[in-house]
């Protein structure tokens, strides 16, 4: 380690992590309780409708077509 | 012509005195001086002759020729914070080169990086420097994934730091794309595949059967598919992904698609170039790291991408230096292209030496991302995204119908995208994120024995809740179709297994990482 790395320091709140550096099962599950209260999960015709028009729209951006300029645009 | 004479190394404190300062004045020399300063870096210690791999190539590509009489040997400064105890570099060194363990030791803790400085106009070649402390306790950690060990041997004292090689381009061998596919293919996730290229190898490899009568040197810059034809040229597969919105002129990117798109590439350890606009010129540069901001609450119901938004982009500029800290703002006038506006910390060691060049700097307009990947990887991010998308929409809509009464509060549905090594995930990815013992054991061994076999690098889709991660989806690389089909996914908490079993997904072979609950 070099010693431009920080060393740990303590502190009263952990650190903000994303979830790729946090580790399962060191807190409670967000969903805790569903698997012992079993409530019920009855998806509408109008959920799923809206669901699936939030995820057109969400995933637009992945759809853009290639419009690529390969030969017009000179980078120095 | 006589022959040179030897020289000694050369110690000198930190400041106006140093080989740095004593260059001639131009944005990258500022830079560098001001990021070493904020380092902390207080010894400079200078190689009179070191002989450059990269600028020999150049010296043979060009400046060889030139009657100007260009020296073919380089000078090689590294760089050193205070030593332990306050002791002087220079009796560090003696002692290190008599294998002294402890002073070995006080000048690797010591040691900052290292830069090549050339006797062309263009000093700074190949320069590694460490980067700033990661030590704000208030955002999650930087990700540099495609940063990779430089060794340095002063007389025979290895010395290691940790980071990506960034160089000034020359304007003859190596213009700014050149230079940021030189800083791309130094990348980690190359180093068990690729040789390291020299700049003059990029550009002639960039018009080896794309040139079209073109001289090859002085660079007149590079167009998009040289590029393209350079990466593939060194056996690696280009990637071009234009942006989604267009502002009349081209291309641009939304800050979302832009954000996630380099963040999982990045986060896959391939370095990003970006291809754009700085002010009326067009530029490129290439983002080496990112700091994620943290997932903040997320109602019940909702979907998000977990790096639709960034703190920081890290970006290596030619232009200005390595490691430069850019915010990515997007534009108030429509289509509210994203922008990357240069931002660097607040000092912390003092006035800095001089000016910091990034100050003025003007926003920069990405307009196209070009990646190299391994040829085993195809399938596109875009797909992959798209999927992701799919698999949080479907596991929300399920928790946002669950009755009111019993549904959890703030547990919206984020996910994130990376490639990796298939023993990587196992090695790495499910050690940092799975308990030991059972729960970690269970979740190996059953992808090695349960799952059809699985290609050399899997895509992974990281479903999670409030920031804990709850299920890994597993995808195969090397299917470019548009329907991935996943191979595995990987439930990370019991009472996300619970709600799969009430969704409508096709997810593979399941692979239990928790473990069991107690009999009652």
């Amino acid at each position: 380690m070099t010693n431009s790395q920080s060393k740990p320091k303590r502190s009263q709140t952990p650190r903000p992590a994303s979830s790729w550096t946090a580790r399962a099962g060191d807190q409670p599950s967000p969903l805790d309780g569903l698997s012992r209260n079993k409530p019920t999960i009855v998806v509408s015709v109008d959920v799923r409708s809206e669901a699936e028009r939030r995820l057109k729209e969400r995933t637009k951006p992945y759809l853009a077509g290639r419009t690529v300029e390969l030969l017009t645009s000179r980078i120095r | 012509m006589g022959e040179r004479a030897p020289q000694p190394l050369r110690v000198y404190r930190f400041g106006d005195g140093d080989p740095l300062a004593a260059l001639h004045r131009c944005d990258q020399v500022d830079y560098l001086r001001c990021y070493l300063h904020e380092l902390k870096t207080a010894w400079v210690l200078e190689e009179p002759f070191y002989f450059d791999r990269d600028y020999l190539a150049a010296f043979r590509a060009f400046y060889g020729d030139s009657p100007r009489g260009y020296e073919n040997a380089c000078a090689r400064l590294t760089f050193f914070t205070q030593l332990e105890d306050g002791r002087e570099l220079r009796s560090d060194l003696e002692a290190a080169c008599g294998n002294d363990a402890a002073a070995t030791k006080r000048l690797q803790d010591a040691f900052l990086g290292f830069c090549v400085v050339r006797p062309i106009a263009a000093k700074l070649g190949r320069t590694v420097v460490a980067w700033y402390p990661d030590d704000k306790e208030d955002v999650p950690n930087r990700v540099i994934a495609p940063c990779r060990s430089y060794a340095v041997n002063i007389a025979g004292v290895q010395l290691c730091v940790s980071g990506l090689a960034w160089q000034q381009q020359d304007a003859n061998v190596a213009a700014c794309a050149t230079i940021g596919i030189w800083t791309m293919m130094q990348s980690s996730g190359f180093q068990d595949r690729l040789a390291l290229p020299t700049t003059a190898s990029i550009t002639e490899a960039a018009h080896r059967t794309a040139s079209l009568g073109e001289r090859v040197f002085p660079t007149s810059g590079l167009l998009n598919h040289h590029m393209l034809e350079a990466i593939k040229e060194h056996g690696l597969a280009p990637l071009l992904i234009d942006g989604d919105l267009n502002d009349g002129d081209g291309p641009t990117f939304s800050v979302g698609r832009f954000s996630a798109t380099c963040a999982s590439l990045l986060r896959s350890g391939f370095p990003v170039l970006l291809i754009g606009r700085r002010g009326d010129e067009g530029h490129v540069t290439c983002a080496v790291g990112f700091r994620p901001s943290a997932p903040g609450a997320l109602e019940s119901g909702e979907t998000r991408e977990e790096d639709s938004e960034l703190i920081s982009l890290y970006v290596h500029d030619d232009a200005l230096g390595p490691n430069v800290r850019f915010r990515l703002e997007a534009e108030e006038s429509e289509p509210q292209s994203v922008v990357l506006v240069a931002s660097a910390p607040a000092p912390r060691n003092g006035e800095r030496p001089v000016f910091d060049p990034t100050a003025g700097v003007e926003p920069f307009l990405p307009r196209h991302v070009v990646v190299a990947v391994v040829p085993e990887v195809r399938v596109s991010p875009d797909v992959l995204h798209r999927r992701g998308y799919a698999i949080a929409a479907e596991l929300s809509t399920q928790i946002g119908s669950i009755e009111e009464r019993q549904r959890p509060a703030n547990a919206g549905v984020r996910f994130g995208v990376t490639t990796i090594l298939l023993s990587d995930y196992l090695r790495n990815v499910l050690s940092s994120t799975v308990k030991d013992g059972k729960p970690l054991e269970r979740a190996r061994l059953e992808l090695v024995e349960c799952v059809p076999p699985m290609s050399l690098y899997l895509a992974v889709v990281r479903i999670s809740i409030a920031g804990v991660p709850m299920l890994d989806v597993l995808f195969d690389t090397t299917d470019p179709t548009d329907d991935l089909e996943p191979f595995a996914h990987v439930v990370l908490d019991s009472e996300l297994a619970w709600l799969l079993e009430s969704a409508q997904l096709a997810l593979g072979v399941r692979v239990q990482a928790f473990a069991d609950p107690p009999v009652e």
